[in-house]
Order: structure tokens, then C-alpha cells, then sequence
């Protein structure tokens, strides 16, 4: 017992020592390459935006995607001489933090995020368990959160400060129940949601507007996010004879379905949500042939709005490819939250926070206001994938 | 070579045996002295992690480390306490030092109904069937959704309080809190393993048969460690709810049991230091290293695997070499049973 207590003063005395150190490690996020757009010289100083996502893992994806706008945001507000804050004007610097879509990991980000008092906001988390965990610990701290994506009913009651440029889901799956009975002329409709609480949410809105159009859902089935293998729940679609199936689920879920009901020969539409409109839906898209893929969307980069066209090619020509609908919502809350900044005419966190409930932000993903808790509101298109491309649907 | 490292580690053990009173008291003065140090909140939320899962070691220890019992399941302990203690809490308003002590008794409960088939199992099997257990408790979580809220999670998860005082990570009392009970939970452990049940646990790790054959009722002491394991977890898992404002099934998967796993075996297993030890690794490398990006997974991986490769026992899990120290009740029994002077075994582990 002594030898414990003893070995467990040490190990406390330790931890301490180590503790420190580590929270020095772990501010060190690694910096974009904001800094090369300016000479920092003409700024008076500088405003951290802190971008959390997952950028390794399953979802890495998006995060990559997060952190991608949110550098081609700074960069052009960076080039246009940086953010005025009454008689001063700063460079936007932004700083990425990996989540990895584990929650443990997430709280820590958010303790480093709120450890930093140069970061005026935060874009994130993805994931709306994570960002339920984050969420709170900002609000506490009054950093202004804007969640490009979380979709959990409570999220933007957590607080004032807790705000999410992302569409309620409700409206998102209406749109996709249309697709799926008015447009396509589905009766019987399958739906398949993955079982995380996005995953619930969805599936639980699609039921609710499928049964609000007057058609029949027939089946409901629930699958691991991480699930690849659908042959069981192909077969109960099948044997339910369902028309149309709606997919609550990302592209990794979606992706591997519709290959898996090209290869037994299932051949209906399936409509997704809007985080099915990526890049990578595409390459799974060219294995299976024909089956049609319809998503609603609240940005579509095939949007013929000059001011659309120009952020598509100046995103595509730094990273390579088109921005998916969530990446133009976290490249908007970069300059809802620095326009906010701008209009609060501080660097108080009150009054920052207090701006942003004043947002009326023309961005790529359509007009936003924010009602009294925080969401934002959104106009959706309808896409399908044609010849190894997205085009908005007929 | 190996002699002279044996003597500094003798003399190490011996000097820390002495002081053994003024170590508890400093690790008292520190950890009351946490609030004032003015840490940094990643330093407190680190803290606390690691604390949370050096005693999340000390649980599943008791099982694999004192009784050679393989877990692989004890995320579905930890799930339990955490939302047996949340649920409490948010849907009957039960005070938390109350709640936090049915989370543990209720785990333990559930600990003990696992128990029962490790009777007839052992080594990998019963791992699969402990295996299985996590993830039925998971889909439990996920799919009763008139008790846990299913996917949506339990949130709004109040702090606790004393006389009026709320204890949080900002005010940093909550890891004075989880420091305490990491404490009482390595007293504990380090009492219960030099007590004749702990005796008895060893025996059954070595040797269930010849353990049998000396009279240990090997059946009760396997599912009392089974018992003790799932309560010091639920206890672990009731704390860990209220560090934060919302839990979720996916915050107790696989993956949680695999890192508690991880905390014992490489920390050392059957040993206290170890647990504090291989926590506070397995939590500080990830952050040390962030700057490496996705290749500190890769680092983090080969480290592990050296690990095996060289030091199976563990990073602190050497032989102790004091002499064992037998309790004034054991040493009474053998004095009144006539026997002249309690012989010494040469070393413990």
C-alpha cells in the first residue's frame, strides 16, 4: 500500500510536470499558409479563427475540407487588406485542429481552442455527437462557434454563442422526399440510416415528410456507419418492394450501397441527403451504372451565378477539385464570423457574439440569417449524377 | 549488470516503502493545491483523462492484472456507469455523490452476471464472450430509446456539488475530484491485492487447478474480481459523465475497451504505478506528437509494438524486490498456530 501511495505521488507529481508540457505541444496545431498572402507588416496584428474537424479518419474528408475553405476565405480577406476592427486591422490566420471524430479527442481540441485568447471564433466540429461535446465548453468559455454541420435539434440552444450554418434537417429531407415521390413517383419507399444520432435524426425526418406526401414508407433499416457489407438489408428492400430508397447516411455509406444493389441487380433511384454530394460518391457512382443518385443540396457548384462560378474555380484551382455543399458552409461562416467581427467593432467576445445574431451574409450556400437560437436557414437544389458528373436534376 | 540495477531498485522500493505516509500526504497537498497552480485548461483536461483512465486500469487490472481473467468488454462497464449515473441525474434529479454510488453498485451487479459464464470459460473464449458484451450493451444504448434517448444522447448532465459549491473542469475541482477517487482505488487495490482475496486471485492466475486443490473457492473469488473490476469501472465511468454536458453510445465502443487494455499492458500489468503510468502515455502521446499529424498514429503503433517486442511485462511492471510484507492479522494466525516465526518468501511480485 505504501509503495503505492508513494508510486501514485510521484506518478501525480509527474503527470504534472508532463501535463504542462503537453498543452504546449498541443497548441502548437499546425498554422496554415495564410501568411504568404500579405506582408504582415501593413497589419496591425492578428485574429485567429480555429478550424476543428475530423482531418484523419473516417470522416477526414470533410475536415479536410473544412480547413481547405476556411484558408481560401482568409486568404481573400487576407489580400484585401484583412479585417477592420475600429481603427485597426488585422490578418486572419487560421489554425486546424484534428478531432478524429472521437469525442475524447474533441474535448481536448476544444480545451486548446479555449486555452489560445487570440482565437475570436470557431468552424466546427463535423459530427454532431462531437459537436454537442465541444459545443458546451466554447459556450462557457464565450468563443462564438459556428458548426458548418451539425444537424442535433438541440445544438444551437446550447447557448449564445452556439451557432450552425447548416439547414434543419427536417427542410433538407422534405426536399428529398419530393425528389422521391413527386419527381421520381416513388409509392413505397425504403429508408436506410446509419445508427448515429445524425443518422436517427435523418431517417426519423424522412419518415415524418415521406408520410406528410401521402406515400407509404415501407421499410426502415438501420446499418453501422462503418458497415460496407448491405446484402441482408438489399434483400429486405427487395422483398418489401420498395421503389425508392432514401439514405440517411454519408458518402461512405451511400457509396458502397449503391454498388452493392448494382451487383444484385436492384435497380431503383436512391435519393441522399446533402452530405452525399462529394467528389468521391462519383468514383463509386462509375461501378454502378444504373442506379440513380439524386441528393438535395443548399450548394450546388454547378450554379451558373458568376459570384458561385468564380469561388468554384478559385477553390478548385488551390485544391484540385470542386467544394462540396458542407465545404461552401464552413467557407461561409469564415466570413459570417469575420464580418460579424467586423460589425462588432471590437475584439469583445460579447459583442462579437451579439453581431453575429445581426448576420444577413450573401454567401455561396444562399442567403443566411440566424433566427434567435442560431440556425440558419437555407433553399435547397436537387442534383443527380450524370455521366460521371453532378448536374442539377430535371 | 542486472545485480546492481536490482540494488538501486531495492533501495528505490525500500525508500519509498519508508516514506510511505509523507507521499500520500504530498499527493493530498498537491492534489487540493490543483485549483490554485492556475493549469492551463488542456493541462486540466489532460489531467483529469489521465487520471480517469489510470483508474479505468486499476478496474480492468483487477480482473487481467491480479486474476488473469482477459477483458475485452470493459467499455460496456464504463457505458454502464456513465449513463446509469447521467440517467439518474437528468430524469430523477438524484443527487450526484448518491447516483455516482448506484452507477458503481448497479455496474457491479451487471459485473457479476457476466461473472457467471467466466466460470465455465477461460482465456480467449471468455474474451469473446466479454467481447460481446460490449457491444450488446452499445446496441442496448442505442436502440432503447424510451430510457437512454438511443443515438441523441443524454444531455444537459448537471455538475456535482458540495454544500452549495459546484465542482467543474474550469475551476478545476473536478480533477481534484477524480485525483481522490484514483487514490482511494489504488489504496484499495494495493489493500485488496496483499489481502487473502488477493492471494487467492493470484493463486487462480497462476494456477486455477492447484488453486483449487489448496482450498480457494476459486468460483466466488473469480466473480468477486469480476464484481470489484466492473464497480471501480462504473465508479470511473459515473465521474467521466459529469466531466462533460453530453455522452452518446459511440462514446463507449471497442476502441475505448482496446485503450483501456492498452493503459494496463503497457503501464504493467498487475501493478498501481503502471496504470498512472501507461495512462498517462497513452493520453500525453497524441498530444506531444501532434504536430506529425496522421503519422502519429503511425508512430504511436510502432512504439507499442517495440514495446511488446522488449518489454512484454510492461514499462513499470518489474518484480519488486522486497521482502512480503504480511498483514499483523496473517502474522498473528501463524503465531497463535505455534508456528515459530512467519517464514519469508523471497520476493513478491
Amino acid at each position: 500500500m505504501a509503495m503505492m501511495l508513494s508510486l501514485v505521488a510521484c506518478g501525480s507529481g509527474n503527470n504534472g510536470g508532463n501535463g504542462g508540457n503537453g498543452g504546449n505541444a498541443g497548441n502548437s496545431g499546425n498554422t496554415g499558409d495564410t501568411g504568404d498572402s500579405g506582408d504582415s507588416g501593413s497589419f496591425d496584428g492578428t485574429i485567429k479563427v480555429a478550424v476543428a474537424g475530423p482531418m484523419t479518419g473516417d470522416n477526414a474528408e470533410y475536415g479536410i475540407g473544412f480547413a481547405n475553405a476556411a484558408h481560401l476565405m482568409a486568404d481573400q480577406w487576407n489580400a484585401d487588406g484583412g479585417v477592420t476592427v475600429g481603427d485597426k486591422t488585422y490578418q486572419v490566420e487560421i489554425v486546424e485542429y484534428d478531432d478524429k471524430s472521437e469525442s475524447d479527442e474533441a474535448t481536448t481540441i476544444a480545451y486548446n481552442i479555449v486555452s489560445d485568447p487570440d482565437i475570436y471564433g470557431v468552424i466546427g466540429h463535423f459530427a454532431s455527437g462531437i459537436c454537442m461535446v465541444a459545443a458546451p465548453i466554447y459556450q462557457e468559455a464565450h468563443y462564438v462557434n459556428i458548426s458548418p454541420t451539425s444537424s442535433h435539434a438541440d445544438y444551437s440552444s446550447i447557448g449564445d454563442y452556439i451557432f450552425r450554418n447548416n439547414t434543419v434537417i427536417n427542410v433538407e429531407t422534405l426536399t428529398g422526399a419530393e425528389i422521391a415521390i413527386n419527381d421520381l413517383g416513388g409509392t413505397k419507399i425504403g429508408v436506410l440510416s446509419i445508427d448515429t444520432e445524425w443518422g436517427q435524426s435523418a431517417g426519423n425526418a424522412m419518415e415524418e415528410n415521406i408520410a406528410s406526401l401521402d406515400a407509404e414508407m415501407v421499410l426502415r433499416q438501420e446499418v453501422s456507419e462503418t458497415a460496407v457489407d448491405f446484402a441482408t438489408e438489399i434483400a429486405n428492400f427487395q422483398a418489401a418492394g420498395a421503389d425508392v430508397i432514401m439514405i440517411a447516411g454519408m458518402y461512405g455509406t451511400v457509396g458502397p450501397f449503391i454498388v452493392a444493389m448494382q451487383n444484385s441487380n436492384y435497380i431503383v433511384p436512391v435519393v441522399g441527403c446533402s452530405n452525399a454530394y462529394t467528389d468521391q460518391l462519383l468514383e463509386y457512382a462509375a461501378q454502378a451504372p444504373d442506379i440513380d443518385v439524386y441528393a438535395p443540396v443548399s450548394f450546388f457548384a454547378g450554379n451558373p451565378d458568376p459570384a458561385v462560378q468564380e469561388y468554384v474555380a478559385a477553390y478548385t484551382e488551390a485544391y484540385g477539385a470542386a467544394p462540396s455543399a458542407l465545404t461552401t458552409q464552413a467557407y461561409d461562416s469564415v466570413g459570417i464570423l469575420l464580418e460579424a467581427i467586423e460589425r462588432a467593432g471590437s475584439l469583445d467576445r460579447e459583442a462579437i457574439m451579439e453581431a453575429m445574431f445581426e448576420t444577413d451574409y450573401p454567401g455561396m450556400s444562399g442567403q443566411t440569417t440566424f433566427d434567435e437560437i442560431g440556425d440558419a436557414q437555407k433553399v435547397f437544389t436537387k442534383v443527380t449524377i450524370a455521366d460521371g458528373a453532378w448536374t442539377v436534376a430535371e | 549488470m542486472k545485480k546492481s540495477s536490482n540494488r538501486i531498485l531495492s533501495t528505490f522500493e525500500s525508500f519509498c516503502y519508508r516514506f510511505r505516509y509523507v507521499f500520500a500526504v504530498l499527493f493530498l497537498v498537491l492534489t487540493f493545491a490543483v485549483p490554485f497552480m492556475g493549469l492551463s485548461m488542456v493541462n486540466i483536461q489532460l489531467l483529469t483523462l489521465i487520471a480517469l483512465y489510470a483508474m479505468l486500469g486499476m478496474g480492468l487490472n483487477v480482473l487481467i492484472g491480479y486474476t488473469g481473467l482477459v477483458s475485452l468488454g470493459h467499455a460496456g462497464f464504463y457505458a454502464i456507469g456513465a449513463y446509469t449515473c447521467a440517467l439518474l441525474m437528468t430524469k430523477l434529479s438524484v443527487n450526484f455523490w448518491i447516483a455516482l454510488l448506484l452507477a458503481g453498485v448497479f455496474t457491479a451487479f451487471i459485473g457479476f452476471l457476466l461473472g457467471l459464464p467466466s466460470l465455465r470459460l477461460s482465456g480467449s473464449y471468455l474474451s469473446i464472450v466479454t467481447l460481446g458484451f460490449c457491444e450488446v450493451v452499445n446496441m442496448i444504448l442505442k436502440q432503447w430509446e424510451s430510457v437512454t434517448n438511443g443515438n441523441y444522447g443524454v444531455r444537459g448532465i448537471p455538475k456535482p456539488t458540495v454544500f452549495g459549491f459546484q465542482l467543474t473542469m474550469f475551476n478545476g475541482w473536478l480533477l481534484v475530484l477524480i485525483l481522490l477517487l484514483m487514490g482511494i482505488t489504488g489504496v484499495a487495490c494495493l489493500a485488496m491485492r496483499n489481502s487473502n482475496t488477493g492471494r487467492a486471485w493470484r493463486a487462480i492466475k497462476d494456477d486455477e487447478l492447484a488453486a483449487g486443490m489448496m482450498g480457494i473457492n476459486t468460483s466466488r473469488y473469480k466473480i468477486l474480481s469480476f464484481v470489484v473490476s466492473a464497480f471501480i469501472t462504473g465508479i470511473a465511468g459515473g465521474f467521466y459523465c459529469v466531466t462533460r454536458d453530453y455522452i452518446e453510445p459511440n462514446n463507449f465502443v471497442f476502441n475505448t475497451s482496446i485503450l483501456i487494455l492498452s493503459v494496463v499492458i503497457v503501464g504493467g500489468l498487475g501493478t498501481i504505478r503502471g496504470m498512472i503510468f501507461g495512462a498517462a502515455l497513452l493520453q500525453l502521446f497524441p498530444q506531444w506528437f501532434r504536430f506529425l499529424n496522421e503519422w502519429r498514429f503511425v508512430v504511436y503503433g510502432l512504439l507499442l509494438v517495440l514495446m511488446m517486442l522488449f518489454r512484454p511485462q510492461g514499462a513499470l511492471g518489474w518484480r519488486s524486490t522486497q521482502p512480503y510484507h504480511l498483514s499483523k492479522y496473517a502474522r498473528k494466525m501463524l503465531a497463535d498456530k505455534g508456528e515459530p516465526e512467519a517464514p519469508q518468501p523471497p520476493a513478491r511480485q
